[in-house]
């Protein structure tokens, strides 16, 4: 064999089998990655090559260390609050369909299953006392999550909670909730945030005493009216820890 | 969350819809496409790189870069397993260029005898398809098997072989074209 007579890469297929085994360097790699990216039968040969050099590893297989995956799960972005929420919104969701369904049982027919929309509201629905400038609260919380940031100030003097809305961007049909997460984990609601209304202010009660720096706030989407079961049925779309502020 | 457990029935190649659900946040998505797929993207880094240390640190890199990533994955342009396995193999090449000194260690093209070829018993576990590949690898020049093992094996490109083995990078170049036309031939 003579360096004169290199054949090209005219064949695509081989073109495709080089990119695949990584043959190319970078300024090669460019034209078969462009080549790549919008031809779709030049996309079909590669697959297949890098099947095939794929199938030279499938003997390598193992199983990796278990504490692999504890690490990769440490490193994922910190939206673990609302994951976790989001997760025991699930599982209350279907609490609460399980005592519908006991209740059900219970009164032996059918007739006093109304729906989901029959169930009581909790009895303690906070009062709106009125929409004023928040005064500065030693307690603080921002909620985040990918509708918006509402922010929440508890002043425990006086015992008034004032939440800032932003634009959750709800369809009419739904509304947003907020609640209070303490550290046992189960939610007490604090409310139904006012659609029309950028600032709000309640006075939670006896729920008072649940915000402290253990708790976490958060929004979930409810239907209007608030949850009918007293703990969150839809998605949790902000939270945030409560914090002493200064 | 246990790891090992077997995904539930019916779940087995929902690959790509993990993907979709991972790259909504599904965290949960997450571990299956993990528990599924972590072995044999374990075996690559394992294989590309030196010490088991570097091969862990490059796994979580892998599923790192899924996580970001697996909104970018199109069930149109490929297999779920074979995108997993870019990444893997990406990852597993940069961390071979990240270091101080790229492997060196010569590739010898004068001499006649084969490189270990994986057992009967891999092949077998490993299923019809990587029989098949290596047979076909088996039926090419010894040093050709070498260099096209050490391309993906190492991640080493033309020119990283042609300096490996100490020939003009022509040389290397269409010796191996001239492999992979026989090797696809053999597969076909």
């Amino acid at each position: 064999m003579t360096d004169t007579e290199i054949p090209e890469a005219t064949d695509p297929d081989i073109l495709a089998a080089e990119l695949a085994f990584g043959l190319l360097d970078d300024a090669e790699a460019g034209p078969a990655l462009r080549l790549l990216a919008r031809d779709t039968a030049f996309q079909a040969l590669h697959d297949r090559w890098l099947g095939y050099a794929l199938a030279l590893f499938a003997s390598t297989a193992e199983d990796p260390p278990e504490w692999i995956w504890r690490a990769i799960e440490r490193q994922l972005p910190a939206n673990d609050t609302m994951d976790q929420l989001n997760r025991r919104v699930a599982r209350w969701r279907f609490a609460a369909l399980a005592a519908s369904v006991a209740l059900l049982v219970t009164t032996g027919g059918g007739a006093l299953w109304l729906g989901s929309s029959a169930v009581p509201h909790p009895a303690e629905a906070p009062q709106t006392i009125a929409q004023a400038p928040a005064p500065a609260a030693p307690m603080v919380a921002m909620l985040q999550g990918k509708a918006g940031v509402v922010s929440v100030a508890f002043d425990q003097t006086a015992g008034t909670l004032t939440v800032s809305n932003g634009k959750l961007g709800l369809d009419a049909r739904h509304t947003a909730q907020l609640w209070v997460i303490p550290a046992d984990g189960v939610p007490r609601s604090l409310g139904v945030l006012p659609a029309d209304r950028p600032v709000w202010r309640t006075a939670p009660g006896t729920t008072a005493g649940l915000l402290n720096t253990a708790a976490t706030i958060a929004v979930s989407v409810e239907p209007l009216g608030g949850s009918p079961t007293g703990l969150p049925t839809g998605p949790a779309i902000l939270t945030g820890k409560l914090m002493q502020a200064g | 969350m246990t790891l090992m457990q077997e995904p539930p029935a019916g779940q087995r190649n929902g690959l790509p819809e993990y993907l979709e659900r991972v790259s909504r946040g599904d965290r949960e998505a997450f571990a299956a496409l993990y528990r599924q797929t972590a072995p044999r993207m374990f075996g690559i880094c394992l294989r590309m790189l030196d010490t088991r240390h570097e091969a862990e640190e490059t796994l979580q890199d892998v599923y790192l870069t899924v996580w970001r990533k697996a909104g970018q994955f199109d069930p149109e342009r490929g297999s779920a397993m074979t995108w997993l396995a870019t990444i893997a193999r990406n990852r597993a090449r940069d961390r071979l260029r990240t270091r101080t000194a790229a492997r060196e260690d010569p590739i010898a093209l004068d001499d006649d005898w084969a490189d270990a070829a994986p057992n009967a018993e891999d092949l077998a576990l490993a299923g019809d398809d990587s029989a098949r590949v290596h047979r076909c690898l088996g039926t090419l020049e010894p040093v050709d098997q070498r260099l096209i093992r050490t391309a993906f094996f190492d991640g080493a490109t033309y020119t990283q072989l042609a300096a490996r083995a100490a020939r003009p990078l022509g040389t290397i170049k269409s010796r191996i074209r001239r492999a992979l036309v026989r090797l696809k031939e053999c597969l076909a």
